[in-house]
């Protein structure tokens, strides 16, 4: 069976009133017959007792003067009473005087007077009754009499209250299922509505109103709420036709920034790649430019020597000439070659370990005489115990080399200082160089230029100095290639300071794996670490 | 009362000769009554008659007067007959018990009774109270035949009473019906009995 709150409205009404009057039916009908019942014992009970005084008015004289026979005839006279079935007397002495019997029924007399009052038992009513006459108690009458009658009335009663119960259910099923109508429809009603409305999800439906009551206020109520739903709905309509605007205004300018970045990864690969095309280009052109410039320079210093042995002046300052522009040219050739080499990633390292000292006894040497040309002083100065660098030596020393000349041709009767010393940041060994002038400096505002190739100072420079604007490109991106970086600071008119700092490998500290350093010179040791060139 | 003796009364009616009976009681219970004397059971029944009897209004005299049950003749009885009826009270009277001769008068009595065996001496007794209020009791069957109110019959061994309602009605005595009930009726006149 299904639970109750399941049941439909409508049943629901109708069971609560059919219960309701059932049961309230039931309980008049039950105070009815328990009424009944108790005020049909009462008189019964009455009667009884009337009817004991009666025949203890009648015994007296039998009593008195021992007359069983009236006695008898007394009691016999019962028999006119259809419920009795039973009664007799006592002497006063607690002795069966006289009996009546209604035949066919069993003997069941009690054997002595019991105490004075009636009493139901086995369905019947027993009552004793004592006999006074003239102050004097001279016996006891007991009645017996059966409850057929109060039986028959209560059948009778149930009987009738079943027809009429059976029949008002009737009735009230009748009229409740004509009333609940009443509160059932409107609440059906509007239950269709809302089932209506969840389905076809048209909120412009309205449910009709038919009184004041809670369900005229519950129909108002989702009335009101239809409206809002409705007037929400209209502006969800209108906000989402913007949305879906902005999304796609969104989704077309996404599009386009697609593309663009589309366009210009294409147009940074295609950069990338004619780039590398170039360098590789150059690289090649410069390999071909160097063997004929190489002729050329050789055969006009083989002609210089031959005019000199001739003792022909003439020749000589021109062939010299022709020398210095060849070998310039060369230089120039072999820094494009370089720059192009980086550029296009086929540089390639010669991996070595070498002696910072070493490396700089080399180097002051070879710089010494360009120092002295512009009437600058060279010092040098080696921390003492520093452990082996483990570099490209070669690519290292054009590095240095390079700084070196910046420093010499850049500064007029100065001082061109180079130190070497370990330092360490953030816990990692490393070596630095510092190349120091006293020099023209460089202006705060052009230093971002001055790794970028093919870019001195200023375009004056190249035509006073000399030199490809290469150098410091190339030596960026060499010590860049060995793990480290050219730094710089200067001032304007008071020198600069370039310093190269090469990192120490791991296992840099352990001398005894390192190869030996061979080396022509044994390295300048000890106390000596300062030199003057 | 009155449904049950309406009812009852046609079919009592053949029961007027109802008596005492001992031999039934004795079948019954265990025989008390044949413990006792003759004098003893008709002392009770004497007493017991006086229950059943109005008097007139004014025959007992006074509250507190005693009331006199007198005897004639027959000794025997008279002392069972007092003990029997000492501390006893008719209708809030005390009772007296006297035992009278030829000198005293009988009228003076509300109880008689007359020990005689002699119808002459009956008549005369019964004459002597003659319109007074006295409940004269005899012991023969004639005695009430003669003019007494109320007389003891033997029947066997059981003791039953006649009843002369001419004679109460003249002693201005009105006997209950319930006691009638049990009593053989005689009436002088018409010369009828209902029985």
């Amino acid at each position: 069976m299904r639970p109750f709150r399941d049941i439909s409205i409508k049943r629901k009404l109708i069971g609560i009133s059919m219960v309701t009057s059932t049961v309230a039916l039931m309980l008049a009908c039950f105070t009815f017959l328990a009424y009944e019942l108790v005020t049909y014992r009462t008189t019964v009970t009455h009667q009884l007792k009337t009817l004991a005084q009666i025949v203890a008015e009648s015994s007296t004289a039998a009593l008195a003067f021992d007359d069983r026979r009236s006695a008898n005839e007394t009691l016999a006279a019962l028999r006119a009473e259809p419920h009795l079935v039973a009664a007799c007397n006592y002497t006063k002495h607690a002795r069966l005087f006289a009996v009546f019997q209604r035949s066919g029924l069993p003997k069941d007399l009690p054997r002595l007077p019991g105490p004075q009052g009636a009493r139901i038992q086995d369905g019947h009513l027993a009552l004793f009754q004592r006999v006074v006459f003239d102050g004097d108690w001279i016996g006891t009458v007991y009645l017996k009499r059966d409850l057929q009658d109060m039986d028959a009335r209560l059948e009778r009663y149930a009987g009738i209250a079943l027809v009429v119960l059976l029949i008002s259910s009737l009735v009230a099923l009748l009229l409740s299922s004509m009333l609940q109508r009443v509160i059932s429809e409107p609440t059906l009603r509007l239950a269709e509505m809302a089932s209506r409305v969840s389905t076809e999800r048209d909120y412009s439906l309205r449910a009709a109103k038919r009184g004041n009551d809670e369900i005229g206020v519950l129909v108002d109520s989702f009335n009101e709420m239809m409206g809002q739903i409705q007037a929400r709905t209209l502006d969800l309509h209108v906000v989402q036709g913007a949305l879906e605007r902005h999304v796609g205004e969104l989704c077309e300018e996404n599009a386009r920034r697609q593309r663009a970045q589309e366009e210009a990864l294409a147009a940074k690969q295609a950069a990338e790649e004619s780039n590398r095309v170039k360098s590789a280009f150059l690289a090649n052109m410069s390999h071909e430019l160097r063997t004929p410039l190489n002729a050329i320079i050789g055969y006009s210093e083989m002609l210089r020597e031959e005019a000199e042995e001739h003792h022909e002046a003439r020749p000589v300052v021109d062939l010299a000439r022709i020398t210095a522009a060849g070998k310039h040219l060369l230089s120039l050739i072999n820094d494009v070659l370089d720059l192009s080499k980086v550029e296009a990633g086929k540089t390639e390292l010669v991996w070595e370990y070498a002696s910072p000292a070493q490396i700089l006894e080399d180097a002051a040497g070879a710089m010494a005489l360009l120092a002295r040309t512009n009437g600058n002083q060279l010092i040098v100065h080696c921390a003492p115990s520093l452990p082996a660098m483990y570099v490209d030596v070669v690519k290292f020393r054009q590095s240095l080399d390079n700084l070196l000349s910046n420093a010499c041709k850049f500064t007029k009767n100065g001082t061109i200082g180079v130190e070497v010393v370990p330092v360490s940041v953030d816990g990692a060994e490393a070596i630095e160089w510092r190349v120091s002038d006293t020099g023209i400096g460089i202006a705060p505002d052009q230093m971002h230029k001055l790794f970028q190739p093919f870019s001195q100072v200023d375009a004056s420079t190249t035509r006073k100095y000399g030199g490809t604007g290469l150098g410091l490109a190339i030596s960026q991106r060499f010590c860049g290639l060995m793990g480290g970086a050219i730094t710089v600071s200067s001032e304007a008119g008071k020198g600069s300071t370039f310093t190269i700092r090469l990192p120490l490998r791991q296992d840099g500290g352990l001398l005894a794996e390192r190869p030996p350093l061979s080396r022509s010179r044994p390295p300048p040791t000890g106390r000596h670490r300062t030199r003057f060139w | 009362m009155g449904i049950l003796a309406a009812r009852g009364a046609g079919r009592l009616a053949p029961l007027c000769m109802a008596g005492i009976s001992l031999a039934a009681q004795a079948a019954l219970e265990p025989p008390l009554a044949a413990e006792h004397s003759e004098y003893e059971i008709e002392s009770a029944m004497l007493y017991n008659f006086t229950k059943f009897v109005d008097w007139p209004g004014s025959a007992l005299g006074a509250g507190g007067v005693p009331v006199v049950v007198g005897v004639w003749g027959d000794d025997g009885l008279f002392p069972v007959l007092a003990v029997a009826l000492r501390n006893k009270t008719v209708y809030g009277h005390p009772v007296v018990v006297r035992r009278l001769d030829s000198s005293a008068d009988p009228r003076s009595c509300a109880v008689l009774f007359v020990g005689a065996s002699d119808r002459k001496e009956i008549a005369r007794i019964v004459q002597s109270v003659r319109g007074s209020p006295v409940l004269t009791i005899g012991e023969l069957v004639q005695f009430s035949r003669l003019g007494g109110v109320l007389a003891f019959i033997r029947d066997g061994n059981r003791i039953r009473f006649e009843i002369n309602l001419d004679a109460a009605d003249r002693a201005g005595l009105q006997v209950s019906s319930k006691l009638l009930r049990l009593a053989a009726v005689w009436r002088d006149n018409p010369p009828q009995t209902r029985n």
